[in-house]
């Protein structure tokens, strides 16, 4: 795939060239640095955002076997936590529910919306130090979900109908042979095609849900020095809530921004407080955002803040080019904004990516 | 794909009635036939099968097809309630498919029975 990228597009070649290089430059500052927590967004993997990590490989287990093997495979015999592993899943999903219908799944209430969209995430990286006592592995857990989900197109209830239309074409061919002829069983694999397609707009349709929306997501770290358990102790901890509403006509997603982020390490408190635009053509989103942040440090307190501009172009389902200007909260060093990089699509596909 | 199963109610006095529920948020349809003849076809709820002692030694034969719109999950469910006999009871058939978007079809039987 990655050859047949170069060879059709060699300036794109380039960008992805540079991109790889900008994740091993973001993976050696999150070694270093306390917190990179900057964007409006409430993280997919609150895990990997508070650990700092762009894990390329995430396991996603669907069922209970494969979450099992999925922590059992992460782990060598002489390993105190498994290094650089990445995991996600949503519980719910984990265990079959016979009750639960498509109009109950879509008009779901708030305690039923966070069961459907919790999603956990683990991660382990490797705690950097001079000597081997101060190396260890950092263990991160989050969870988020939504608390409003908004209000799904209107059309899936056309597509269930659709649906059920072609499911009762199937059962009546099948339903009118004892044996299958060739010829009948052509028109039952049409069919299941149809049903196919239409699945994959009803998942689409799932994903862009509109009106008011509310998520919430929170997460933490704990450091291991010398991979030692009694040595243990939470470093960083977060919570994020994004109450947003998406207009259907223009498409304009209104994003609010509440978060607090714990440092224990020279316990200091991160306060933050934005708002988001969000802009979407088919194949083009703009977006702008402003944040305002409250560093309180013992007794001391600091007031700084981020102003950013990000145009995202899909090339195609699984390539962004991505430009972003504007400036940072940092006030020591050089607080400029400015990438430009692609988004190869590993893991889930966040909507706008921003770099410092 | 298909699923399979063989199953006996024990009726009583009352009036038997079948719902099916496609479970795990996917989309299904039933077709619902007493000793070969269709009672029933599409979305199944309180379906009236008949008075429990008209029924000893008939069989209820449902063919349901699920086909997997989520993608939270690729575990395809079906449950059959069955209401008015000596106790209610519900058969659950699961199963799991490769692909987004597949379906499945689960065939049951069900010996009405004293």
């Amino acid at each position: 795939m990655i050859k047949g990228i170069i060879k059709k597009f060699p300036a794109l070649a380039c960008l992805i060239l540079l991109s790889q290089f900008r994740f091993i430059q973001l993976d050696g500052e999150s070694l270093t640095s306390p917190i990179d927590v900057n964007d409006i967004k409430t993280p997919v993997a609150p895990a990997f955002t508070l650990l700092g990590i762009e894990p390329t490989s995430i396991d996603q287990p669907k069922t209970p076997k494969a979450f099992v093997l999925s922590l059992l495979n992460a782990r060598t015999q002489d390993e105190f936590l498994p290094r650089d592993y990445a995991m996600m899943a949503a519980p719910y999903w984990l265990s079959p529910h016979p009750t639960l219908t498509f109009d109950d799944y879509y008009k779901a209430n708030i305690i039923q919306t966070i069961r459907q969209t919790t999603v956990v995430s683990l991660a382990t990286s490797r705690m950097q130090g001079l000597d081997s006592l101060s190396q260890g592995t950092n263990l991160g857990f989050g969870l988020n979900a939504l608390l409003v989900q908004g209000k799904v197109d209107p059309g899936i209830w056309t597509l269930r109908d659709t649906i059920n239309t072609i499911q009762d074409s199937i059962l009546s061919l099948i339903d009118e042979y004892t044996v299958i002829p060739p010829e009948i069983s052509v028109i039952i694999d049409t069919l299941t095609l149809r049903i196919k397609a239409r699945a994959v707009e009803i998942q689409s349709m799932d994903k862009v849900r509109k009106g008011f929306r509310i998520e919430l997501a929170g997460g933490a770290i704990a450091g291991f020095p010398g991979d030692k358990f009694n040595e243990g102790r939470i470093t960083h901890y977060g919570l994020w809530l994004l109450p947003a509403y998406q207009l259907k006509n223009p498409a304009l997603d209104l994003i609010c921004l509440g978060r607090y982020i714990r440092v224990e390490s020279d316990t200091s408190n991160y306060y933050d407080i934005g708002g988001r635009i969000v802009s979407t053509t088919s194949d083009f989103t703009i977006s702008g955002e402003f944040i305002f942040r409250l560093i309180k440090q013992n007794a001391q307190s600091d007031n700084v803040y981020r102003v950013n501009v990000t145009a995202e172009y899909r090339l195609n389902p699984s390539i962004q080019v991505i430009g972003s200007f504007g400036k940072n909260f940092e006030t020591s060093k050089s607080d400029l904004i400015a990438f430009l990089g692609v988004n190869l699509g590993f893991g889930q596909i966040p909507v706008l990516r921003l770099n410092k | 794909m298909t699923t399979k199963s063989d199953e006996t109610y024990v009726v009583g006095q009352g009036r038997i009635s079948l719902s099916v529920m496609i479970g795990n948020a996917q989309i299904g349809s039933s077709l619902v036939k007493l000793d070969e003849k269709e009672i029933g076809r599409g979305n199944i709820n309180n379906l009236p099968i008949g008075n429990g002692s008209e029924l000893v030694g008939k069989v209820l034969s449902i063919k349901t097809i699920v086909s997997d719109v989520s993608d939270k999950t690729n575990l395809l469910t079906v449950r059959y309630a069955l209401k008015g006999g000596k106790i209610d009871k519900s058969y659950d058939l699961r199963e799991e498919v490769a692909e987004e978007g597949d379906s499945t079809i689960f065939r049951t039987s069900i010996v009405f029975s004293n």
